[in-house]
């Protein structure tokens, strides 16, 4: 598996991009699953009950389950693990953890659910398990660097790409074949309430011009359902304003679709508005839209997420999100490679034969 | 103002004005100089500029050809202009940027007839866009123009030029340029004193505030982002000479001058002080020792080693009071014989006073006598009384003449001998005596006995200021002063060991009825000095406290001036 993304250590419970995602997927494990349709599937839990409120649900680990090291993963561990990310994740419907015994945890939710609360398949839940519990044979080649056509000529059996220059190029390679993977990605303008509103695009003739011409994607006008529409019960992030004066459309360095949108925003306002693309740093982004500094900013959202509040914590409270397209990745496969499954997310992961 | 003071101004003045002008000058010098220069260089690198940008605008115009070239063959972007096929749209909007990079253009524009932008290298995203002004302006340019459009990140500035070609019958153009940034105005500057900046139009002003602005070259300047109409105006580079250098050259001579100040100060300083070492200050002191002289302290002494004016003046000032000593002196005599005249008909009126009694007496005896001898001795015992009393008045008149002081004697004193004797006679509980006698030294003229007293207060004084304390040492030293030539003088130290005296003690010194020892008259050295004086002598004192006393007398020898 080539990983074609930078990936860092300190993203295993937040992954930031598509080779995180996929190396962490299959490193670490959740208490359950979801596949590409929405169902649960077992974890390193192999099953699930509530009480009869259906505020406290009671998760059986797996006899099997192992720890990173090869220990028995006990339930004590994953409680302890959990409450003590709890307060990191404190925006989420998980109120505490509990082991009931060596096998057993009592989850408390912060309001009754009749099914499985899906929650538990976020990655903020997940645990290192033991390597030898993953599919055999895979083997993760970090490789930021090179290019992909490279890593697939070099020998790789699974890239996950959001370039159509590389699907193109294995459109012409016949041992390679190359599967779209779900929308994943939803590119939103975000604007501070205090911002003076940006509205070249107002309609999907725009938001399809922007699929089409403005980026270099695989992409698509956004289409609802839009989960940032639901979170109007979360608790209220920051609240400030543009600093006066600044004109930047913001987006994060080295996501050429933020780029192209930002761009593009820029060319439909004209010169006369004085804005302008600025590429920033993740960190200093993530920072200055939490506050809200900067007019704008483009953001790409997930399509779907099991922890909106904590997703929304992102940018301040009684912004402006205005979708503008969707966009999704492509796996490239070697043929006679291992099988592939997709998670709820639009992630690969490498079943076992 | 002190002679000091006026020492220093003058001096000063005398070298700061040629110091300040030579300053002023070097500097208006070297300005005309490097300026000179400058001229001469900003010609050189106007024609390189020029040339350079010609240069510039030709490999502008041979990579849009290119450009233009390949673009009437590209079956691609034939297909999409003309056909619009939605294959080939993602390759027309990215061929800009492509073709920009590949052929080293910092801006890259195609747009159709209606001035739609087609494709945008230095800003990918503002294709649709309509800007027909940009190559219609820079046709009406000529050659090269500064064009000030924008990328998504930042306004560009850029040196372009426009072409033109036609595919299927419709008219596309081509707008092109290398950025105007600093890169490009660091290549034109190849002078390191010489700066090259890109002013555009109503800015010139900013380019005046970093440097002389020497030259300027126009060029045709077209601004995309003025939010007007865009028009044709114009720019220019602006060489300007850096003033670095000179002001630097400045700083440094003005470094050299305020050295060469310094010095000088320092110098004049010196020079006064030195000057007024050697003039000013021995001028003050003998204007002092001037005014301290009157007729009761003609001691001081002029005494200089210096050959020059102000030797002479002391020596002069030395030889007047020398002759006012004489004169003094004599001054002194001629009351003395005054008052002795005085005394002399004093004595006679007393005298005979006393003796008219004792001859009217007589009369009267020789009366009884002649006319009757036998009363004789009847009368003689009657006025026996009468010549008693008469003869014991002039005894008592006798004795009290005799206290009064005799009049000096002067006759060759031996003054060596007179100290040895006393020497032997004192007695002294405690303290060493010492003598350096100088055997050369000649016999004064004087009173004997006058000469005794001086030397027995001298001694007895030096000896008393010990306090009684053991260890002290009293010397006396005789020695001839006066040079070949000259009238015989000698010298006479009395030096002890004491606690000394302050200035203020030494400055009352010889007055009267002052006196630091209990019981003391304070008359000693007054009258030391008035008999010093009245053998035209001089009397000084050396002293320190802590460090001794030092009575130094200098008496004229036999044959030496003296007051009759």
């Amino acid at each position: 598996v080539a990983l074609l993304d930078p990936v860092d250590r300190d993203h295993a419970l937040a992954p930031a991009n598509d080779s995180e995602r996929l190396f962490y997927r299959m490193t670490l494990d959740t208490p359950l699953r979801l596949d590409c349709e929405g169902q649960a599937r077992p974890g390193f839990a192999k099953s699930w009950d509530k009480d009869s409120t259906g505020q406290v649900w009671t998760l059986t680990l797996k006899d099997d389950a192992r720890r990173y090291d090869g220990s028995r993963m006990t339930a004590h561990d994953a409680a302890a693990a959990w409450n003590e990310r709890l307060p990191v994740e404190g925006a989420m419907a998980l109120q505490s953890a509990v082991a009931l015994d060596d096998r057993r945890i009592s989850v408390a939710l912060g309001r009754p659910q009749d099914s499985v609360p899906t929650l538990l398949a976020d990655p903020a839940f997940s645990l290192a398990i033991d390597p030898t519990q993953r599919p055999s044979g895979v083997k993760f080649e970090l490789e930021p660097s090179l290019d992909p056509r490279d890593a697939l000529d070099r020998g790789a059996g699974l890239v996950v790409t959001r370039d159509p220059a590389l699907v193109d190029y294995v459109a012409a390679r016949p041992e390679f074949s190359a599967f779209p993977l779900p929308w994943s990605r939803t590119y939103v303008l975000v604007q501070p309430a205090a911002a003076r509103p940006i509205d070249m695009v107002r309609g999907d003739a725009e938001r399809r011009s922007l699929a089409r011409d403005a980026v270099s994607a695989d992409a698509r006008a956004a289409e609802p359902p839009f989960w940032w529409n639901e979170v109007a019960a979360c608790p209220s992030g920051l609240a400030s304003g543009p600093i006066p004066g600044s004109s930047r459309v913001a987006y994060i360095r080295g996501d050429g679709v933020a780029q192209g949108l930002a761009e593009r925003i820029v060319a439909l306002a004209g010169s006369g508005t004085g804005l302008r693309a600025a590429a920033l740093e993740p960190a200093e982004f993530a920072r200055l839209l939490r506050t809200g500094a900067d007019p704008a900013y483009v953001v790409a959202l997930p399509r779907h997420t099991l922890a909106p509040c904590r997703d929304a914590s992102l940018w301040p409270s009684g912004a402006r999100l205005l979708p503008l397209i969707d966009t999704r990745a492509y796996a490239i496969v070697r043929k006679g490679a291992p099988p592939l499954t997709v998670d709820w997310d639009g992630t690969v992961r490498v079943v076992e034969q | 103002m002190s002679f000091r003071t006026r020492l220093f101004v003058g001096i000063l003045v005398a070298v700061l004005l040629p110091l300040g002008a030579l300053a002023f000058g070097v500097r208006r010098e070297m300005e005309r100089r490097l300026t000179a220069e400058y001229e001469g260089r900003v010609g050189s690198m106007a024609r390189v500029i020029e040339a350079d940008l010609a240069r510039e605008s030709g490999t502008v115009a041979g990579r849009l050809s290119a450009l233009a070239s390949d673009l009437t063959r590209n079956n691609r972007f034939r297909l999409a202009v003309l056909q619009g096929d939605p294959s080939s749209r993602r390759y027309l909007l990215d061929y800009a940027g492509d073709a920009m990079k590949l052929s080293g253009l910092s801006m890259l524009q195609i747009q159709d007839s209606a001035g739609r932008i087609l494709s945008s290298g230095h800003f990918r995203n503002e294709f649709d866009q309509r800007q027909p002004e940009l190559p219609r302006l820079l046709a009406g340019a000529g050659t090269l123009a500064l064009v000030r459009t924008r990328t998504a990140e930042a306004p560009l500035l850029a040196l372009a030029r426009v072409d033109s070609f036609d595919v299927g019958g419709r008219r596309f153009s081509l707008v092109g340029g290398v950025a105007a940034g600093p890169g490009l105005l660091d290549r034109l500057a190849r002078d390191s004193d010489l700066s090259v900046s890109l002013v555009p139009p109503g800015a010139q002003d900013s380019a005046r505030q970093d440097g002389r602005v020497l030259r300027q070259l126009r060029v045709p300047y077209l601004d995309l982002l003025s939010g007007s109409a865009p028009a044709l105006d114009t720019a220019g580079f602006v060489i300007t000479q850096s003033l670095g250098t000179l002001e630097q050259l400045q700083r440094s001579v003005d470094r050299w001058f305020l050295l060469a100040l310094g010095l000088t100060v320092a110098v004049a300083l010196a020079l006064a002080a030195w000057l007024s070492s050697r003039i000013s200050r021995p001028l003050s002191e003998l204007a002092q020792k001037t005014s301290e002289i009157d007729l009761d302290r003609l001691d001081q002494s002029f005494e200089s080693e210096r050959t020059d004016e102000i030797g002479t003046l002391s020596r002069l000032l030395g030889s007047m009071t020398e002759r006012l000593r004489v004169s003094s002196a004599r001054l002194r005599e001629a009351e003395r014989r005054a008052a002795v005249g005085d005394l002399a008909r004093q004595v006679n009126h007393d005298i005979k006073n006393g003796l008219a009694p004792i001859r009217n007496v007589l009369r009267h005896f020789s009366q009884v006598a002649r006319e009757e001898p036998a009363l004789l001795p009847s009368v003689f015992e009657e006025r026996k009384g009468t010549l008693d009393s008469s003869v014991d008045y002039l005894e008592t008149l006798a004795r009290n003449y005799a206290r009064l002081s005799p009049a000096l004697e002067r006759r060759p004193c031996n003054v060596n001998d007179l100290i040895a004797q006393l020497l032997r006679n004192s007695t002294a509980d405690g303290v060493e005596l010492r003598a350096n006698l100088d055997q050369r030294l000649p016999p004064v003229s004087g009173d004997g006995l006058m000469l005794r007293r001086i030397l027995e207060n001298l001694i007895g004084n030096a000896v008393e200021s010990m306090g009684g304390q053991s260890g002290g040492t009293v010397s006396v030293a005789t020695e001839p002063i006066g040079g070949q030539g000259e009238p015989g003088r000698i010298r006479i130290s009395v030096t002890d060991t004491g606690p000394g005296m302050s200035r203020k003690e030494l400055d009352r010194v010889f007055d009267d009825f002052y006196t630091t020892k209990p019981g003391g008259t304070g008359l000693g050295l007054s009258i030391v000095r008035r008999l010093i004086l009245d053998m035209n002598g001089t009397l000084r004192v050396e002293t320190e406290p802590g460090a001794g006393t030092r009575f130094v007398v200098e008496l004229p020898g036999v044959g030496e001036g003296t007051a009759p």
